[in-house]
């Protein structure tokens, strides 16, 4: 009894872990990269994102997961973006409601969600395969996973373009400001760095 | 799983009619709260063409609009007639709808009682493209309208330039988005030839 256990508990470590390190969606996979540049010049828009991100991706892979044995093999395609959609819109109206500050600055990207590789990939690969519990956990890894990096792509987008973190002045009046940084270049700057020094810590055989 | 079309199309149905219902309900639960964060968003844009500067917490906005705004209608459609501290008349801000390239871009002139000082413009909403034609609603754009003269006696009272302005009636255009900028010259110019000639500022119509 105790070994079975001992062995679910090492099976959903290692589906947390794969989806935050192992196979992380935006350094590994190379996955939801749109969005990975758009919204991250601040980071009160990303937190917003990465927790719409995080419930779609978790929510989608555990209804999946609870319908597969009733998702005629043709149309899963047609039931997972239909699943997905569900969500995101929810997500959206959410975020236009309460936060219709933050809804306007983040744009199409919320609703685009929907299209995100990260959330298809998961439902397609994982989910449909799986029971529901290690499904959620699955999608919610792959969201903490995306919003991980994303958040600290954000961090230094916003601390070295503006001075500021959350909107509160962090460096003094004599820091000169990298504007570059909060513009569409300075995301691809970000980004590179980035996932090459994610991939660095990498143990050199996992690199290719 | 291999089942018969009729039963995949039945199961989709099934699918969508009940998560299309779900999606319903949360649009209908949240609808208010939509709406009243839209009609907050439009009433700030409107206090930035006039150069009020708008409360950012929901109730000081809701108080502020109404002690010192208030909406009127014309026979050239609804405007804003908007006092300043003291009570004395500040101005006048009309709504426009322009075209865009991608699709309408609504926004907001203000104009002071004489009917020939702007007072500022704003963007409301539009469709352009992020960064290039986006570019309109962002505060380096809409800051140059400021205080600018209409002479209502040209068809063309703002002139736009793809170069750092010189002339007093020298707006900056936004480069790599020609099409928006054209499009907003050629509609905001006749619009702001033409208010001088409404009713508010003749002294005639809806008081």
């Amino acid at each position: 009894m105790s070994t079975i256990k001992a062995i679910r508990k090492n099976v959903t470590l290692s589906t947390i872990r794969r989806g935050i390190w192992d196979e992380n969606p935006v350094f590994r996979q190379v996955l939801g990269i749109c969005s990975a540049l758009a919204v991250t010049n601040l980071l009160a828009n990303t937190l917003v994102m990465s927790a719409g991100l995080f419930f779609t991706a978790a929510m989608s892979s555990f209804t999946v997961s609870l319908l597969r044995k009733y998702t005629p093999r043709d149309v899963r395609i047609m039931a997972q973006v239909l699943i997905i959609a569900s969500y995101v819109i929810c997500v959206d109206l959410a975020i236009k409601a309460y936060y219709p500050e933050i809804s306007a600055t983040l744009g199409p990207y919320v609703g685009l969600i929907i299209t995100n590789c990260i959330i298809m990939g998961r439902c397609e690969a994982f989910a449909y395969h799986n029971p529901p519990i290690p499904a959620l956990l699955d999608g919610a890894a792959a969201g903490v996973g995306y919003s991980v990096v994303l958040l600290f792509i954000a961090f230094w987008r916003e601390l070295l373009g503006f001075g500021t973190l959350l909107g509160h002045q962090v460096l003094g009046d004599g820091f000169a400001r990298w504007t570059i940084m909060v513009m569409p270049p300075g995301a691809f700057f970000m980004l590179g760095l980035t996932v090459w020094l994610f991939r660095s810590l990498l143990p050199p055989e996992r690199r290719d | 799983m291999n089942k018969s079309p009729l039963y995949s199309i039945l199961f989709i149905a099934l699918l969508a009619v009940f998560f299309g219902g779900a999606v319903s309900g949360v649009e209908q639960y949240t609808r208010e709260k939509v709406e009243q964060g839209r009609v907050a968003a439009q009433r700030s844009r409107v206090l930035e063409a006039l150069g009020i500067k708008a409360p950012e917490s929901p109730q000081a906005l809701a108080e502020l609009w109404g002690a010192r705004v208030s909406e009127k209608s014309g026979p050239s459609g609804e405007y804003y007639s908007a006092s300043d501290v003291e009570g004395a008349l500040k101005g006048y801000a009309f709504p426009f709808t322009a075209p865009g390239f991608w699709g309408p871009v609504r926004g907001v002139v203000a104009v002071a009682p004489d009917g020939n000082t702007l007072l500022g413009l704003s963007i409301i909403s539009h469709q352009e493209t992020p960064g290039l034609g986006g570019r309109i609603s962002e505060k380096w754009f809409t800051e140059q309208f400021r205080g600018k003269r209409i002479d209502s006696s040209k068809s063309a009272p703002l002139s736009f330039v793809y170069r750092e302005p010189v002339a007093a009636n020298e707006v900056e255009a936004v480069t790599g988005a020609t099409q928006t900028s054209s499009r907003f010259a050629g509609f905001i110019n006749p619009f702001l030839a033409d208010l001088s000639k409404r009713g508010v500022f003749a002294g005639g119509d809806a008081k």
